[in-house]
């Protein structure tokens, strides 16, 4: 069952990489109980830009201030990530991320995205 | 509390709406949102739907950080006209056009979706009519490809759109649609203009000769935050001037 879990989170985690969107432009995605972790991230592969972002954790939807906060800090680089691995097992947290961008020391939060589920099928690619 | 982080509140404030699917009950979310805005604020950095906002750079919760990065870059576009630095992005746009090109010349069935990128935007599912590059400003449409975010029931909040113009050189093209993304802006006002029809606009070329040159526009509104980025092998201020009329074009297009 270790095993199990261990494959699904690899599989998981791995995905970014084979989806679609951020292979030829910048995507931003939430994902939440995802069998062991949360998380945000900005990415664009082989491209790198200055970015943060922060990933808010929500025990419940209806949690009004999050558990805690996941920051990047900023970094130059194709993948932004806030993830929170050992998280998520109970499957009802609500993750909120923040994605910021600076264009020649400019702040821009670039999006906000949330999710409550893993959402691996909805809108990674082919959309 | 400074005068940057009350302004901001009361833009976010202004331009407020419910962030993308928020799930809880309508008070909690609220309370949410409102707290959100408080922490973002605090920390005096860009607010969720808080507008475009331009600042002194001194005033820039990112000051510092930047402070050494911009100085070389002015003295670099004193001495070149651009900021000389390698820029890999360029060359890997102009890579996006030959391989693009190519790909077609060898497909009788000319579907490109297998590198993420779409023949047109009909092909994806975008959440509001994505307005795009005017036809007659390209050469060559490459193609367009999702992004800034999918949101879940919606659909994509931006897409980027790549192209050949004649004289200008290879382009990509970002439209990010506030209504769905949330975003907003802390721009300098030493660094930007407002050379895209009146709107707060940044410029810059970056490049080195023998690698090649990026020319970036990137304009922001309360609607909307827009990149247009143009790569080619050689650097003229001709060539500025040509991708900010383009931008102009592409504006009052949409």
């Amino acid at each position: 069952m270790k095993y199990f879990e261990k494959l699904l989170i690899s599989l998981a985690v791995a995905m970014p990489v084979v989806a679609h969107a951020g292979v030829v432009a910048t995507t931003a995605h939430s994902r939440a109980n995802c069998v062991g972790f949360n998380e945000s991230i900005t990415w664009y592969l082989g491209h790198s830009f200055w970015w943060r972002v922060e990933s808010h954790h929500f025990l419940t939807v209806n949690s009004a201030r999050p558990e805690h906060v996941l920051n990047t800090g900023k970094s130059y680089t194709w993948r932004a990530a806030a993830y929170h691995p050992t998280e998520s097992y109970t499957g009802h947290w609500y993750v909120r991320g923040y994605h910021y961008y600076y264009p020649y020391g400019n702040e821009v939060l670039d999006v906000t995205t949330g999710a409550t589920d893993c959402n691996i099928y909805d809108g990674w690619w082919d959309h | 509390m400074s005068k940057a982080i009350l302004m901001t509140l009361v833009l976010a404030s202004t331009f407020s709406t419910t962030f993308a699917d928020e799930p809880g009950t309508e008070q909690v979310n609220k309370e949410r949102e409102e707290w959100t805005r408080r922490y973002f604020a605090a920390q005096g950095t860009a607010v969720p739907d808080g507008g475009v906002t331009v600042l002194p750079e001194k005033q820039m919760s990112e000051y510092y950080t930047f402070k050494e990065q911009r100085a070389k870059s002015r003295a670099s576009v004193q001495k070149y006209g651009y900021i000389k630095e390698s820029v890999p992005d360029a060359q890997l746009l102009m890579k996006v056009s030959a391989d693009t090109q190519q790909r077609r010349l060898a497909s009788s069935s000319a579907n490109s979706t297998e590198e993420g990128l779409r023949r047109s935007v009909g092909e994806i599912e975008m959440a509001y009519n994505f307005h795009g590059v005017p036809a007659h400003e390209m050469s060559i449409d490459l193609g367009v490809a999702p992004s800034v975010t999918y949101v879940k029931g919606r659909g994509w909040a931006g897409a980027t759109q790549f192209f050949e113009k004649d004289g200008v050189g290879t382009c990509s093209y970002r439209e990010n649609n506030l209504q769905f993304s949330h975003g907003a802006a802390v721009i300098s006002e030493e660094s930007s203009t407002k050379d895209v029809n009146g709107k707060v606009t940044v410029a810059a070329v970056t490049g080195q000769e023998g690698e090649g040159f990026m020319y970036s526009v990137n304009w922001y509104d309360n609607h909307y935050f827009r990149e247009l980025n143009c790569a080619r092998t050689t650097f003229s201020s001709a060539t500025m001037k040509s991708v900010l009329k383009l931008a102009q074009s592409i504006d009052s297009h949409g």
